[in-house]
């Protein structure tokens, strides 16, 4: 049984209002739906039974056409952001705007970066007043990869410059760039625990963490170490994972840390809202979750070794956006810990078509601020 | 008899985070060199020698001695993490 609209084409008014339906009854055929006005019916029937309804109706001189009911979608503009001249899409899709208006700009908030540490010589940063130390036996605090310095730019980094798109979240927070990763990229949990008991130590309000390790099962020291972040009032975000290969069919699992319960995890989208190519989809278990989204596709930002700028794609990108709009909700509303958490899953904004296990609550964004009251 | 280096991570109960340095002066004497004392996340990190095995034995006497001190909540062996190379598409 299918739906069909049947349409009986006659101007004859009297035709539609009474022969019509006394034809569709004669035939077994439900004239609920049936609108003598318009002389439309809407019927549960199929192709062989409604082709004797039309003969018959044909042989009366009462004409009908019958077509399969089709559906119909709301015409909705796609999204899709680009890099402009003055900011990048990411800071866009997040309602930048929305920090710069009320003027908040992460003030007062402490942000700790745990990664490759930071480029000490970038020009965006030489004015902040960034605190820097390493966690690597044998290197110092300064970035020699550009993962920590990209990171770092896209929580903290300026709204503009004089070379390109503003690109940071939340310009005026106070950066603590851990280095918990080497040169190489590497680091184990040693160097990972320390930099969180660090950053608590500096009672930072927001820890971001661009990395991870694709294992399955929660790694117990990170239970411990999220739990009691939160209690003393820090909130630990970290990448979902880029295991995932969707277009071949491979979602990927959300790794160590981010799989922890009291971590929160970050995918990635890309600049039409769809789930990144390789962001990682949501585990089973408690804490496995994808919590949030943010955009993590050719993400704009500084850059070490000389090279200003890079544009690169990642969880690790999606996650200190949500770092610095943190940075921004703790600043303007004084959230910290679990309420943070809270407040940023309240922030966010559906995206259609994306299911829960690949992007959590939705797409982070800056929520609407009050304007910081003159002190 | 070669040896194997090993490192771990042991977590405090939060019942005696305050008594961490006791715990710490248990832990050095059950075998563990201690690296970091993290007092703020009730986390200690170090690392042990054991006799590598001949048999395949994956039983590590140190951490036996480490897990029953009073007030440690678990001994988890050290993961490596890691963020892409620079040269990845992917970060």
């Amino acid at each position: 049984m299918t739906r069909y609209v049947v349409t009986f084409d006659t101007p004859d008014f009297a035709v539609l209002q009474d022969e019509a339906p006394e034809l569709l009854s004669s035939e077994g055929i439900s004239t609920e739906r049936y609108y003598p006005r318009l002389g439309i019916g809407i019927v549960d029937s199929d192709a062989d039974e409604l082709q004797t309804f039309s003969a018959r109706c044909r042989d009366r001189n009462r004409p009908v056409t019958f077509t399969p009911e089709l559906t119909y979608y709301a015409i909705e503009e796609p999204s899709q952001f680009t890099d402009t001249d003055q900011l990048t899409w990411g800071l866009q899709a997040i309602g930048i705007d929305r920090a710069r208006d009320a003027g908040h700009t992460g003030a007062g908030v402490r942000v700790a970066v745990l990664d490759t540490g930071v480029n000490l010589d970038h020009p965006d940063f030489t004015s902040r007043g960034i605190t820097a130390e390493s966690f690597i036996e044998g290197e110092g605090p300064h970035d020699a990869h550009g993962h920590g310095t990209h990171c770092i730019g896209t929580a903290c980094g300026p709204w503009e410059t004089d070379a390109g798109p503003g690109y940071g979240v939340a310009p005026e927070a106070e950066i603590f760039a851990g280095k918990v990763l080497g040169d190489d990229g590497t680091g184990s949990d040693s160097s990972i625990l320390a930099g969180i008991d660090w950053a608590l130590q500096h009672d930072c309000q927001v820890i971001s963490m661009s990395l991870g390790a694709d294992v399955r099962e929660v790694h117990p020291p990170y239970v411990a170490a999220g739990r009691r972040a939160l209690e003393l009032g820090s909130l630990i975000v970290a990448a979902a994972g880029n295991n995932a290969q969707r277009s071949a069919g491979n979602f990927g699992f959300v790794g160590a840390p981010a799989n922890s319960p009291h971590i929160m995890a970050v995918a990635a989208v890309d600049s039409a809202l769809r789930t990144a190519e390789f962001s990682a989809r949501s585990l089973p278990h408690e804490g496995g979750e994808v919590d949030l989204a943010a955009p993590g596709v050719d993400i704009h930002s500084a850059w070490t070794g000389g090279e200003r700028y890079r544009s690169i794609s990642g969880t690790s990108m999606a996650t200190p956006h949500v770092a610095g709009i943190a940075a921004l909700t703790s600043g303007a509303t004084g959230a910290r810990g679990q309420e943070l958490w809270d407040a940023l899953i309240a922030s966010t904004t559906a995206l259609e078509g994306e299911p829960s296990e690949d992007v959590g609550a939705g797409l982070t964004v800056i929520p609407e601020l009050a304007e910081p009251r003159a002190s | 008899m070669p040896e194997q280096k090993r490192e771990w991570v042991v977590t405090l109960d939060d019942n005696y985070l305050d008594r961490i340095d006791q715990i710490v002066a248990e832990l050095e004497r059950a075998g563990l060199r201690v690296e970091r004392v993290l007092a703020t996340i009730g986390q200690v990190t170090g690392c042990t020698t054991v006799a590598e095995p001949t048999q395949g034995s994956i039983e590590d006497p140190c951490r036996e001695r480490m897990t029953v001190i009073t007030g440690v909540l678990s001994v988890d062996a050290v993961r490596q993490f890691s963020a892409p190379s620079p040269d990845s598409d992917v970060q």
